[in-house]
């Protein structure tokens, strides 16, 4: 479907990794705990539901999602079974807080968090290329994993062309408090696309 | 002992707001710490009180972090100003620098505010 050579292969998983390490470190930071992290995997797919992130496809999820918009464009997002959130979010704070406030505070906290998680994914992946990436805000979604991203949203009828999906994943997991969840980011085809072409100029001027 | 400063804490995340605000008091417990959500009260606030710093995010809805940075910058020189952000693309470090701002990188940590504000009174 998109053909990577190997190496543009492991470049894309090590971008990843340089900008979801950051991110690690960052949440690292934010909980006073360390973050492990899994091997990113690569798919192509061309729904979202053909992902096998579905494997749950009635879980519901808290997400944080950030467009960016750059040489390349997409969707990033930060992913946590929706029953842990409020225990990440009392990691989070410092203070120690009523659990009504708590629960008022869940999603302000989440998209703080999302926040900080994804610029500084993007933001070093963005560093290493030398292209800056601009960031939307975040919005703040809770649903079940099947309905994360629209499928339908994502066909576009002008063309009649299905989209091609890149699906990066990359798990995180916080033992201490048995907390997990995932980055996600979603890319059409043209990004694909240019970001191989970023990657294999990346890779000449590096490797002269 | 040090002096009471006043600071203006410019972010449009409560929770952000809530965590810089625990920080500082609790390390100077008389110091004034104000919020403002957006680059307009933010504006109003600090003409009507002059601040000794204000922290402010980048990425906010309205004026972005930069733009409020500069002008602020202009009318208050004698204010320690802070682009306090998550993006942490050099591009945007280098135009804080720019505009006479310093760079602080989120997530804001006790650690990480008090030793930039204990840096700055040393050097006042």
């Amino acid at each position: 479907m998109i053909d990577l050579s190997e190496l543009e292969h492991d470049t894309i998983s090590e971008l990843i990794n340089i900008g979801v390490g950051r991110a690690a470190a960052s949440l690292s930071e934010m909980v006073d705990q360390p973050v492990e992290l899994t091997v990113p995997t690569i798919t192509f797919v061309e729904r979202f539901s053909d992902s096998n992130l579905t494997s749950s496809p009635e879980e519901v999820v808290s997400a944080v999602s950030q467009t960016f918009d750059g040489p390349f464009k997409g969707e990033a997002m930060l992913v946590f079974p929706e029953k842990r959130s409020l225990e990440l979010v009392r990691r989070l704070l410092k203070v120690d807080v009523p659990l009504d406030t708590l629960t008022d505070l869940e999603q302000e906290a989440l998209m703080e968090v999302g926040n900080i998680i994804l610029n500084a994914c993007l933001g070093s992946i963005a560093n290493v290329l030398g292209e800056p990436i601009n960031c939307s805000m975040p919005t703040f979604r809770k649903r079940e994993t099947k309905a994360l991203l629209n499928d339908e949203a994502a066909f576009d009828t002008t063309s009649g062309k299905m989209p091609v999906l890149m699906i990066l994943h990359v798990q995180f997991m916080l033992r201490q408090n048995d907390i997990d969840g995932y980055v996600l980011f979603v890319m059409d085809l043209d990004s694909i696309q240019t970001l191989k072409e970023l990657v294999r100029r990346f890779l000449e001027n590096s490797l002269g | 002992m040090s002096q009471k400063r006043s600071v203006l804490l410019v972010d449009d995340s409560k929770f952000a707001r809530l965590l810089v605000k625990a920080f500082i008091t609790s390390n100077f417990a008389d110091w004034r710490v104000d919020e403002a959500e957006e680059a307009g009260k933010a504006q109003a606030m600090a003409a009507k009180h002059a601040y000794d710093y204000l922290v402010i995010d980048f990425n906010m809805p309205g004026m972005n972090g930069l733009e409020l940075g500069e002008k602020l910058r202009a009318a208050y020189p004698d204010a320690a100003i802070a682009l306090l952000t998550a993006n942490i693309q050099k591009e945007i470090q280098n135009k804080a620098n720019g505009l006479g701002m310093d760079f602080l990188a989120k997530p804001p940590t006790e650690e990480k505010i008090c030793d930039y504000l204990k840096g700055k009174e040393a050097g006042r």
